[in-house]
């Protein structure tokens, strides 16, 4: 099958964002930002990651010089790369990355994936560990596991309202851990 | 450990899914300069992955363009990353603790003697959730647990509304011929649910929940003419009703 680059919907979807119609761009990052999310995701994460998603679109939504980059064609595969080159630009500023070609990104990510994962692991540990043992295996089914409240009871036996009760102390907990009262050390 | 940064609040609000633009481009360029911004908003990330509650990103980030935004349907749990079958593993030893203190919470009145009524609502539709904020909707219907370390037999819970209305939840009462005596609950330390979720018309506004330990079988009739009990310990919660739905 011969492929097609894509086409905006309509010749004024196109006029329309270049307008910065704000119908327009609502369904632009609507329907993008995965794309724009797994983009940068190649060569950021966390807070940084979503830093780039953010300037992506606030790139888009406030210079109609950006839009008018877009002349036509797959808008994805536009915004993907606007995305990644934006991502590797931000990198290099924070000197977190060494200038390198993009094939050798994704290993990089998967450095920097596995120390963040072993970091949040600890956390995790140690907050589960703080828990009286019953609330342990709440913790584990409706935060870890993110079964239902209904479901979790089930699998428990016990009430729902019982482990409503324990599943809102688990969150409260959990926040003033992870996330301390402003002004707490 | 980093000092706390006044800029915290703003990695508050935009987690809160309730920055305005123009303080979420302040944040974006603050965080490039301030490490302890970054770390309560790679924590908040960690919590957003465990807690449903927190908005996504795409919510988020919405708010913070200025754009509407999508419900707030969460991105693959947790066990993607860690694994269940490693997370449950992480508990090689179970030590047993002792449960925790009495927890005060807006929504459910404890006095001193541990007596406690915990008050859950369940909004159409919904799953029970704990009253916070001592707030309910009109359409909820209420479910009750207790703590009985006093060791009282019986309970009554209704509801006054400023009227001087009242709206019986334990026991129920739906006949005017009737007049069903308080229902017997369990003594001890733990805390035990009364069976049902009643929903009743309330009027918006305050409503006072009461609810009376005693040995007494004394009747709804007879605490509705203000006969109460010779020996009793009696727990009020100021509640406030709303027409709106109560996310």
């Amino acid at each position: 099958m011969e492929l097609i680059a894509q086409l905006p919907e309509s010749d004024t979807w196109l006029e329309d964002f270049h307008d910065g119609c704000r119908t327009t761009l609502a369904g632009v990052y609507r329907d993008h930002f995965a794309t724009v999310e797994r983009a940068v995701g190649r060569v950021l994460r966390g807070a940084d990651q979503e830093t780039v998603i953010h300037e992506v679109f606030f790139r888009l939504i406030a210079s109609a010089e950006q839009r008018r980059q877009f002349r036509g064609g797959s808008f994805g595969a536009w915004i993907a790369t606007v995305a990644r080159h934006l991502a590797i630009d931000h990198a290099r500023r924070r000197d977190r990355e060494l200038p390198m070609p993009a094939e050798t990104l994704p290993e990089r990510r998967e450095v920097i994936d596995g120390d963040a994962f072993a970091g949040a692991r600890v956390l995790i540990e140690r907050f589960r560990d703080g828990l009286p043992a019953n609330w342990q295996r709440v913790f584990d089914l409706c935060f870890l596991g993110q079964l239902t409240q209904r479901e979790a009871a089930g699998m428990l036996g016990v009430a729902r309202t019982t482990l409503a009760y324990q599943h809102h102390q688990i969150r409260v907990r959990l926040r003033r851990f992870l996330v301390p009262r402003r002004g707490a050390p | 450990m980093t000092e706390p940064c006044p800029s915290h609040r703003l990695v508050d609000h935009h987690f809160a899914g309730a920055i305005a633009p123009a303080s979420e481009r302040t944040l974006r360029a603050h965080l490039g300069t301030c490490a302890s911004c970054r770390l309560r908003y790679e924590r908040y990330l960690l919590l957003a992955r465990l807690d449903p509650r927190i908005p996504s990103a795409e919510h988020r980030l919405a708010r913070g363009l200025g754009l509407p935004a999508r419900s707030r349907a969460r991105s693959s749990p947790m066990v993607v990353a860690l694994g269940l079958a490693a997370a449950l593993a992480l508990a090689i030893v179970v030590v047993r603790r002792p449960d925790p203190p009495a927890y005060v919470a807006r929504g459910a009145a404890i006095v001193e003697s541990g007596q406690a009524l915990y008050l859950y609502r369940i909004a159409p539709g919904g799953t029970p959730q704990p009253v916070v904020d001592g707030q309910i909707g009109h359409r909820d219907e209420l479910a009750f647990a207790y703590h009985n370390r006093a060791g009282w037999s019986r309970l009554l819970v209704y509801a006054i509304d400023r009227a001087g209305r009242v709206y019986w939840y334990h026991p129920g009462w739906s006949d005017a011929t009737t007049a069903p005596v308080a229902v017997a609950i369990e003594p001890g330390p733990d805390r035990h649910e009364l069976p049902e979720a009643i929903a009743q018309p309330l009027p918006p506004g305050e409503i006072e929940l009461h609810a009376i330990f005693t040995d007494d079988a004394v009747d709804v009739q007879a605490i509705e003419r203000g006969i109460r009990p010779a020996r009793l310990e009696e727990l009020v919660i100021p509640v406030q009703v709303t027409e709106e739905e109560v996310p």
